[in-house]
């Protein structure tokens, strides 16, 4: 690195007048593009444009089967909430809609023994 | 020759100094003083340590005649500093032979303020050199030739890491691009290459411009000076303070003094190799003759046009894979190989920068404007690389070409682009808070914090015998090695037939990456304070209490977590006088069958436990290569020993079923942590909580009494300090429900509900570092907050049981984030501990 800086050819005197003023510009110019460059790098923040529905859905989803079927348009790879969609249907006597809600679940994850037995229940 | 041993005593000095930093400074990380340092398992390194002074007095012997001339005939401030860095030299050596500071050094403030000493040696040396030199003339830097230099480099660079991708290639894995996805990654490594030069470039001609105002050469030498150490800081604040946990204040200040003694003792060096030229003589020099001789010497390692680039080229990825290839297996949060990086770029910027500066602009003479316009252009690419690249893979349709996760595999091919994109990493405002908090819970070393009971049950009942319990925690084992996890696996024929009579868990997961509380937190059942450790520590050894309160007779390999357990009469510490890195399951169970016979008359129910390490990453480092065709599809040298441990565990089921044990004990096979293999080039498992560190396996064989009363769910979700409360049920003494912190038995009685805890949330951490996952559905959703590189990371599990990463969403880091910070502050509140944030 010092090799770099350390062997450069002399410039003519005429070529490097001092300029306090051209140095002063330069390093304000300098530090304003690199403080737009950060500020344009930065991602927005988390939780941005997050609706409140999807976040309920997430953390604390509701019981009602109305309430479960939005949950599950919007994640529908969410197992627990096609059981719980599947349970919702079955206390309601929608028992075709039931299984049908436990074999989505069980399609996804066909490990999970829970789902595995109520999508195979007759 | 004067030059060359004033540069060689330089040298070794600096040697000294800075290994004597890195040991205090790796003495102070809990992970490597724990792991590695404290249990000795690097052999020679105890007693270089212990003899470490007199390698100084080597050091010093070596320096003192460098400077005798300037003392005899300098000036009275020339013999003056002398003088005073004798005196320094003197103070430093009585300190330390008097104190064997270094042998004391471990996680405390003491060795912090250690690795700040040290540095002061050769900054006193450097600023003795400067006494006595002089400091020297830089011609004047012209700026076009700057840019044109530091660009150079870095386009240099990227060519030579570009030229490694195949190579890097066929050795990663999880890496796979398509062509496509592989050219936009290029793409974006070169845009972010040329904003690196562009920021360079800008920064450095703002300061030598302002230099150059004070019309004194000593302003402009000591500009690059300061250029050179902010270079170093950035480094140093950026990749190690992060990696060694040092916390913001400590990382400041030494990443400061740090670079200030580094960048002074390398103008010290290159003072020497400037040779024996006085300040006055190098004045009186003709321009002319600077001129012809660094012609010269251009010429020597230039050669011209297109030969020059090439050689450069070659010359620069031949270092690049040398040092990469050196490290990458030990390396620890991939440092070691961003920092061989940082002295790629520097070599890149000696010689290319250099050589193919000269010859574009002896060619072309470039206006400063030209240049200025240019590094802005370079920084706005740089700044739309990644943008325009996402918006084009949302046209395409084509999820794989997310640059997200394209980059990620990237970096596993591309170091240049490594290093670049963790200096060149911004974090959002929101972001900045979260991993403050996430950090100012984590490593809490010098936090006081006192013991919590922890206690599953209020009295222990007397009743039925409990089953013996032999419980083996293999350090670093991954499921995906198991066949009983992975059908692909050909070589624990023994783990099969143990699995196929016992019930294999198949979403166990470890509670902590790497074992320095993981082992623990397994003991307790649940969750610590992120300290290693808070003492005493049997209050929290909930294992130990079912022990005590049962009447187990205990054998235990002699390991440095063994000291968290009481020390007992009914304890037999096993492997004695084997080295703890050597420990295997052959030699422990061998041991173990020996004592087991000659104890036989014991009516006592047997506890045995065992973590063997032949997996760990340094201990494989010892093993000699294996042939990558006796285990196709698998790290050779690490399958090998899993066939090992495969064979004597094997032998021990073999030896149970033989004295009539095997249907009256509890076997258990599980892990402390899985292990990183080159997945996206990624080895160990020190800070990270990828899938294939916190996914373990976990194997239980039971009694056909507790198979007959018990049920039990493999499918549902297993975590490492579900063991203990498991046990605890096993011998008759139902566990409380401790909530979400704590574990849970993984069985339960036949006619009772279970505990269901698929909508419940499960916080992981790494032992050593600030990175913290939350585990959701069911173990389905693995989603981790890494406060080190200052990312987030998805997972979903697939049907097969394996993990793939997903598009990070908004409602996905609002709600796991939230869950993350709140299981912090219960395990802090727990502990009674206030973060200061």
């Amino acid at each position: 690195m010092f090799a770099v800086f350390g062997s450069q050819e002399i410039v003519s005197a005429a070529d490097n007048k001092p300029d306090p003023m051209n140095a002063v510009f330069r390093a304000v110019w300098t530090a304003v593009v690199i403080a737009l460059a950060a500020f344009a790098s930065r991602a927005t923040s988390p939780g941005d444009g997050a609706s409140p529905e999807a976040v309920r859905c997430e953390s604390d989803p509701p019981r009602d089967v109305r309430g479960l079927e939005d949950c599950v348009a919007r994640f529908p790879r969410d197992v627990e909430l096609l059981l719980e969609l599947g349970a919702a249907y079955e206390q309601g006597g929608r028992i075709d809609e039931a299984r049908a809600a436990y074999r989505r679940a069980a399609a996804i994850d066909p490990r999970d023994a829970t789902a595995r037995r109520l999508a195979e229940r007759q | 020759m004067k030059t060359a041993s004033l540069l060689v005593a330089r040298g070794l000095n600096a040697i000294y100094f800075v290994a004597g930093t890195v040991y205090c400074l790796l003495s102070h990380s809990p992970f490597a003083y724990e792991q590695f340092i404290r249990p000795q398992l690097i052999g020679w390194l105890p007693d270089l340590v212990a003899n470490n002074h007199w390698l100084y007095l080597a050091t010093i012997v070596i320096t003192i005649p460098t400077l005798v001339p300037a003392l005899w005939r300098g000036t009275r401030i020339q013999q003056g500093a002398i003088a005073a860095y004798f005196v320094m030299s003197l103070g430093f050596g009585m300190w330390l032979t008097s104190t064997a500071a270094l042998a004391l050094a471990g996680p405390n403030p003491r060795t912090l303020i250690m690795a700040a000493i040290f540095p002061a040696l050769p900054l006193a040396l450097a600023i003795v050199d400067h006494i006595v030199a002089g400091v020297p003339q830089l011609e004047r830097v012209e700026l076009p030739r700057l840019f044109v230099a530091v660009t150079s480099a870095f386009v240099v660079s990227w060519c030579a890491y570009a030229l490694l991708i195949p190579w890097f290639s066929r050795r990663a894995v999880g890496v796979e691009l398509s062509p496509i996805a592989l050219v936009m990654a290029m793409g974006i490594s070169l845009a972010a290459h040329l904003m690196a030069a562009a920021l360079i470039y800008l920064v450095a001609a703002a300061c030598l411009s302002l230099a150059a105002q004070l019309k004194s050469f000593r302003a402009e030498y000591w500009a690059v000076v300061a250029l050179i150490a902010i270079a170093i800081g950035a480094v140093f604040q950026r990749l190690v303070a992060s990696a060694l946990s040092l916390e913001t204040a400590e990382s400041w200040i030494l990443s400061g003094w740090l670079s200030i003694s580094l960048s002074a003792t390398l103008s010290s060096a290159w003072l020497s190799l400037m040779g024996p030229d006085t300040n006055c003589t190098r004045l009186a020099r003709s321009s002319r003759q600077s001129e012809e001789s660094h012609a010269k010497r251009v010429q020597l390692v230039s050669g011209t046009g297109l030969a020059t680039l090439a050689l450069s080229i070659v010359g620069v990825a031949s270092i690049a894979l040398v040092t990469r290839t050196a490290v990458a297996e030990f390396d620890w949060n991939f440092l070691l190989q961003m920092l061989g990086v940082a002295v790629v770029w520097a070599i890149a910027f000696g010689w290319a920068g250099l050589s193919v500066a000269r010859l574009i602009t002896e060619r072309r003479r470039i206006a400063t404007p030209v240049c200025d316009a240019l590094a802005v252009a370079m920084l706005l690419v740089g700044l739309a690389a990644v943008p325009l690249a996402s918006r084009a893979a949302a046209l395409t349709g084509d999820a794989t070409l997310q640059p997200e996760f394209v980059l990620d595999r990237y970096t596993a091919l591309d170091g240049s682009y490594m290093l670049l994109r963790a200096l060149l990493r911004t974090n959002a405002a929101g972001d900045s808070d979260y991993f403050s908090y996430l950090k100012a819970n984590s490593t809490l070393g010098k936090v006081s914090a006192a013991p919590v009971d922890v206690d599953f049950v209020d009295q222990f009942k007397t009743g039925r015998t409990p089953p013996h319990i032999f419980l083996f925690i293999i350090d670093s084992l991954r499921r995906d090695y198991l066949s009983p996890y992975n059908p692909a696996v050909s070589f624990t024929p023994n783990v099969a037939a143990f699995a196929s009579e016992s019930v294999v868990f198949e979403r166990a997961f470890t509670r902590y990456g790497a074992t320095g509380l993981s082992v623990p937190a397994m003991w307790t059942g649940g969750m610590l304070l992120h300290k290693q450790y808070v003492r005493p520590f049997p209050p929290m050894n909930a294992l130990e209490k079912l022990l005590d309160g049962v009447g187990y007779r205990r054998f235990m390999s002699d390991d440095h977590l063994v000291e968290l357990f009481h020390e007992s009469p009914a304890t037999t510490l096993l492997d004695r006088e084997i080295d703890e890195m050597d420990h295997t399951v052959c030699s422990t169970v061998r041991e173990l069958e020996m004592r087991i016979d000659t104890t036989s008359s014991d009516p006592r129910p047997m506890f045995a436990m065992t973590r063997p390490l032949q997996l760990h990453v340094a201990r494989l480092a010892r093993d000699p290569e294996q042939s990558a065709s006796a285990y196709p599809g698998f790290s050779a040298k690490y399958a090998n020993q899993v066939a090992a441990l495969d064979r004597c565990f094997g032998e021990f089921v073999d030896y149970l079923k033989r004295s009539n044990l095997f249907d009256d004990s509890v076997v258990i096979l599980t892990s402390d942590h899985g292990e990183s293999l080159g997945e996206e080039g990624r080895f160990g498992h020190a800070y990270t909580l990828h899938p294939e560190v916190v996914q373990i396996p976990l194997i239980m064989h039971v009694p056909r009494t507790v198979a007959e009363s018990m049920n039990v769910d493999p499918s549902a979700i297993a975590l490492s300090t579900d063991i203990t409360p498991t046990l605890y049920a096993f011998a008759d003494q139902p566990p409380m429900d401790r909530g979400v912190l704590y574990g849970a038995p993984l069985f339960w009685r036949k006619g009772t509900p279970p505990r269901d805890r698929r909508r419940d949330s499960f916080l992981l951490v790494s032992s050593y570092g600030p990175v913290y996952a939350m585990l959701r559905h069911n173990g389905r959703s693995l989603y981790i907050s890494n406060a080190i590189d200052g990312r987030d990371l998805a997972y979903e599990m697939r049907a097969d049981g394996t993990m793939e990463r997903l598009t990070l969403t908004n409602v996905m880091r609002m709600v796991n984030r939230r869950l993350i910070r709140e299981h912090i502050g219960e395990i802090a509140n727990e502990y009674g501990f206030t973060p200061a944030f």
